[in-house]
């Protein structure tokens, strides 16, 4: 009788302190210096793009990793949007970035037409600054300061994590 | 003439021996090197496009005449040592290489133990 009551208490506690986690915005700490020199192609919906090089990541910058395959990337699209509209009205001092990995670059041109971001999107030439980053999968979203990675998240972003985001990433 | 054309033979045999020599290595250090996303696969079996952006990486930085323990390094920093085909022999490690062997003995001993136990007690019967 008292095991049985022990183990409903146990199973009663395991699944509210589940409840309570879940609305829980979780960042990963990184904390990690990066020196990037990395050949990236600027996406403006035409093939012979403009090539940029990506180096320095002085003040805040928020680099969103994506690929045109990737379900959750389409969601957020919209969001992402939303919140480079937020950084243009009130002049937020934070750069975003969207940078196309794992992919074809005709796909993510596809992709770039189709749903029409109007923030910064890079395409990785080189396919080597996944690693760079130490992506996981996509989508995954970085909070870079002067150089410096603090933090990801991992999986489909929206407005209100990254505007925690970035007043996290003020703070540090 | 024949000395140009047994010029360009040489070139082009000491070409291939260098290609294959960084074929070789860059696949020895993929061999030696967990794909993250993968289950129980090493970089050079994986297909993964994160593998792939390893081998890219691995290629780089080969070319760019790093040694094997400077790229593997380079690696344990990005993704830390979880990421190595082979755990080193230190730390909570030595576990992993210590046990195995140790429960081996400890299951022959025991085996040989309850053969010679068997044994004797069918002898008195």
């Amino acid at each position: 009788m008292h095991l049985k009551l022990n183990f409903y208490i146990i199973l009663f506690f395991c699944f509210f302190s589940n409840l309570s986690f879940s609305n829980e915005i979780k960042f990963i700490p990184i904390n990690r210096d990066i020196s990037l020199s990395q050949e990236m192609s600027l996406l403006d919906g035409e093939s012979n793009s403009e090539i940029i090089i990506l180096d320095n990541l002085q003040g805040i910058n928020i680099i969103n990793f994506w690929a045109s395959w990737c379900g959750p990337c389409i969601e957020e699209i919209a969001e992402l949007n939303k919140f480079q509209e937020n950084i243009l009205t009130n002049s937020l001092e934070v750069q975003l970035i969207g940078i196309n990995i794992f992919d074809k670059k005709a796909d993510a041109i596809d992709f770039y037409l189709k749903y029409k971001p109007f923030f910064k999107i890079l395409f990785d030439n080189k396919n080597t600054i996944s690693v760079k980053f130490s992506v996981m999968g996509v989508p995954e979203t970085y909070f870079v300061k002067d150089n410096k990675i603090l933090f990801k998240y991992m999986g489909k972003i929206n407005e209100e994590i990254l505007i925690r985001g970035l007043k996290e990433s003020a703070n540090y | 003439m024949q000395t140009i054309k047994y010029t360009l033979i040489f070139i082009f045999v000491i070409i291939s021996i260098n290609g294959a020599h960084s074929e070789n290595k860059i696949y020895d250090i993929s061999n030696e090197l967990m794909c993250p996303v993968c289950q129980g696969q090493t970089v050079a079996e994986s297909n993964s496009q994160l593998a792939l952006s390893m081998k890219e990486v691995i290629k780089l930085q080969v070319s760019e005449g790093k040694t094997k323990k400077e790229i593997l390094n380079y690696f344990i920093s990005q993704y830390g040592e979880t990421i190595l085909a082979k755990p080193p022999i230190k730390g909570l490690n030595l576990i992993l290489w210590i046990f195995p062997p140790i429960i081996l003995v400890l299951s022959l001993v025991f085996w040989i133990f309850n053969v010679r136990n068997n044994k004797k007690k069918n002898s008195l019967k």
